[in-house]
């Protein structure tokens, strides 16, 4: 690799990731304050990066007539078995509907009843024409003037005396080295895949539920600035389609269909209130007393349901369609089969994620968060991740004549520039894909994946704790030939350390509290007089340590 | 291993700076090859989620499921214009059937008072 240019820029506001919350946070500062200077950067293109790439088929968080901010926040009480923080659900809920208008302003597609009213799918859930989704907010975040550093990847914080006051990143294009110098600084990069072994391997690896890109920078930009994380042990595990991965919702509550076990017996009741993690549980159960493979039942569907359902899934998961099409079947012909997948760290529907106050600011000076990457706040989809971005534009909008300007030594650039580009100066070592490869298989067989039938237990996380340290070490060694393995190589960094987070939670946490998401073996009793409690910790980079605390639910 | 493209049709879209598929790909797989045709990094790493299928000006590329989880050949192809998405399904047996999808809302608010969905598929 020739020499590197390195490119400062001035902004007010840096959003990190544009995605969701990330294109509403731009969207919502410009609102605000015309003047206001905003840069987004993201690894990806606007256009169809992050969650929303393929598209979406409904919004999953919406208060349908009947459904207030209360009974919003009640829902997601009993969805986080009780842990779970009311005055970040309650903000986020009462946006909503304001949300999901905006995104029919903007010009996607959402059908109407005769009265006006969007057509629920679900209580809490409407029924959306995404495909266009993304394209449609990303040319609304860039109508405002923000500047859009596209295929950039953001590596770290910049941190003068404990204050976030910009990002590092680097082009994906040209060795570029981006010193983003901002008053603050809004973390919106999702969740994290790819920390265990997927469901598919080899050629499939890929085909799994959460983004692969989304690979968790944004939690390890925040611990290793120092920023309080939360209940990063309530991992989420999704209920998917064999093989395909793709979400089960849309024919469950689409168009209703049971959930049965391999003897044809429904196994969880009609109008079951049963919590997301509990209908993962139950169907983990069946396949233990040797009552699976689990199926939707989809052969009750009418000729037109099907085709329904069909087109529901190109607006989202068009590779459903595909393994129709490979058999080829129609959806009515034969039940689909479903499991769980590897385990996820994503706070917009388990609630791993950065600790915020109210107005989404986090525990570091200068640094906001919203989506999938805070926590505290479970089922927020797209449009809580929106509600979120838009809470920290106004919080991010109102610091802005309030902090000093951002400083940055030019010693610490070239340190950073040296540190981050370290791969590609290296002659011999391991690719980023095979480290990851291994995080994966400790993950996966110590730390509750999908072989362990994700249950946990003290000394296999001990044993995951120790492995993980010794993987670490090998990132010293990791090479890059590219610019692209550049990025896999910073991807699999943050992986690893997420990875290390989360083993501390889940060792931490010594109860059951979210059946499947994290069940204890050697605790397999809920303890609410004892553990009705956040878990939250915070990482020294210099030692290595997490500091473990915990903090009461209000 | 699940995009799949057609060097005879792909034209490297040499007027670009970066092709349309390349350019959309939210995992950064694509890019101009050396030949001047599409390449990707690394089929095993693709999502799945068709933004390059859409994206082609020329229908060059496809999904297909790999063997692990497929392999009878079904293809699907897609393109995105302004207010619709049109999908072409090729069934493993050969059949063909096409699918439109809204995209943007004016026509959705014109044609959809009711439950249904408003695009009846055409069926070849
Ligand atoms: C397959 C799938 C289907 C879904 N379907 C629905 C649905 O039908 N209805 C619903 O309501 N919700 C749905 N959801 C949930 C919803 O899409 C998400 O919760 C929401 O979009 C999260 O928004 P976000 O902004 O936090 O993350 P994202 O939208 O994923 O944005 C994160 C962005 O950060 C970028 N990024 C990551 N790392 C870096 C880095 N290092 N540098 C720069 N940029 C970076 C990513 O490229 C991405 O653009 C679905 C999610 C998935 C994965
Ligand atoms: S957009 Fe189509 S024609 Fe252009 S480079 Fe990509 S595959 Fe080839
Ligand atoms: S299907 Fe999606 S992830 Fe796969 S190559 Fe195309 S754009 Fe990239």
């Amino acid at each position: 690799m020739t020499s590197w240019r390195i490119e400062e820029i001035d902004t007010d506001i840096a959003i990190v990731g544009g995605g969701t919350a990330g294109c509403m946070a731009a969207i919502a500062a410009n609102r605000l304050r015309h003047d206001c200077r905003t840069v987004i950067i993201e690894k990806a293109h606007i256009q169809r990066s992050g969650c929303l790439a393929a598209g979406v088929n409904a919004i999953n968080a919406y208060l349908n007539p009947g459904e207030t901010v209360n009974s919003f926040v009640e829902f997601v009480r009993r969805e986080a078995h009780g842990v779970m923080r009311e005055d970040l659900v309650a903000a986020m809920a009462a946006r909503l509907n304001r949300m999901t208008d905006n995104l029919a302003h903007w010009g996607v597609p959402i059908p109407r009843h005769a009265n006006g009213h969007y057509l629920p799918r679900g209580k809490r859930s409407i029924e959306i024409y995404g495909e266009r989704i993304k394209p449609i907010m990303a040319a609304r975040a860039q109508s405002t003037g923000a500047l859009v550093l596209n295929k950039t990847v953001a590596v770290d914080y910049i941190v003068d005396d404990q204050r976030v006051c910009g990002v590092y990143a680097f082009s994906l294009k040209e060795p570029v080295f981006y010193v983003i110098k901002a008053s603050t600084v809004i973390c919106t990069t999702g969740g994290a895949s790819g920390l265990y072994r997927p469901n598919n391997p080899g050629s499939a690896r890929g085909r799994m539920w959460y983004p692969p890109s989304n690979a968790g920078a944004g939690y390890a930009m925040g611990l290793r600035a120092g920023a309080e994380m939360t209940g990063l042990e309530m991992r989420f595990i999704a209920l998917r389609v064999k093989d395909t991965i793709a979400p089960t919702g849309s024919v469950a509550q689409g168009v209703r269909v049971s959930q049965v076990n391999a003897l044809g017996q429904s196994y969880i009741p009609k109008g079951s209130h049963a919590t997301t993690a509990e209908r993962l549980a139950a169907t983990l159960a069946e396949e233990w007393q040797g009552r699976g493979p689990c199926y939707l039942d989809t052969t009750g569907l009418t000729a037109g349901q099907a085709q329904q359902l069909q087109e529901a899934y190109l607006d989202m998961c068009p590779s459903m369609v595909l393994w129709w099409a490979d058999r080829p079947i129609a959806p009515q012909e034969a039940m689909f089969e479903i499991c769980g997948t590897e385990p996820y760290v994503v706070g917009g529907h388990a609630q791993a994620g950065y600790w915020v106050d109210t107005g989404r600011a986090t525990t570091v000076v200068g640094l906001l968060a919203a989506g999938d990457v805070a926590g505290g706040a479970p089922k927020k989809y797209v449009s809580g991740a929106m509600a979120e971005g838009e809470i920290a534009a106004e919080t991010a909008v109102g610091f802005l004549d309030q902090l000093p300007p951002p400083r940055v030594s030019p010693d610490h650039i070239q340190q950073k520039l040296k540190q981050i580009t370290a791969p590609l100066y290296r002659e011999k070592g391991i690719g980023p894909d095979l480290l990851t490869e291994k995080l994966q298989k400790v993950m996966d067989e110590y730390a509750g994946g999908i072989s362990q039938g994700y249950r946990l237990a003290g000394p296999r996380l001990e044993r995951a704790r120790q492995m993980l340290a010794e993987i670490k070490e090998n990132t010293e060694n990791m090479v890059a030939v590219d610019l692209y393995q550049l990025m896999a190589a910073r991807e699999t960094m943050d992986r690893i350390l997420v990875a290390a987070a989360l083993v501390e939670h889940l060792l931490y946490r010594r109860e059951s509290r979210w059946p499947a998401y994290q069940y204890r073996l050697d605790f397999p009793a809920k303890d609410d007089r004892r553990w009705q409690v956040f878990v939250n910790s915070t990482y020294n980079p210099n030692t290595g340590a997490f500091r473990l605390q915990e903090r009461p639910v209000r | 291993m699940s995009i799949v493209w057609d060097p005879r049709v792909c034209t490297g879209c040499p007027h670009t700076p970066e092709p349309p598929c390349a350019r959309v790909c939210p995992c950064n797989l694509l890019y101009r090859g050396h030949d001047g045709k599409l390449a990707c990094r690394d089929k095993t790493g693709c999502w799945d989620c068709a933004a390059c299928v859409k994206a082609c000006p020329n229908e060059a590329l496809y999904l297909s499921l790999p063997p692990v989880i497929g392999g009878n050949g079904a293809r699907l192809y897609g393109r995105a214009y302004r207010d619709h998405t049109a999908w072409r399904i090729q069934l493993s047996g050969g059949k063909v059937i096409e699918i439109k999808r809204p995209a943007l809302n004016k026509i959705v608010q014109s044609t959809c008072g009711v439950e249904s969905s408003s695009n009846s598929p055409k069926t070849e």
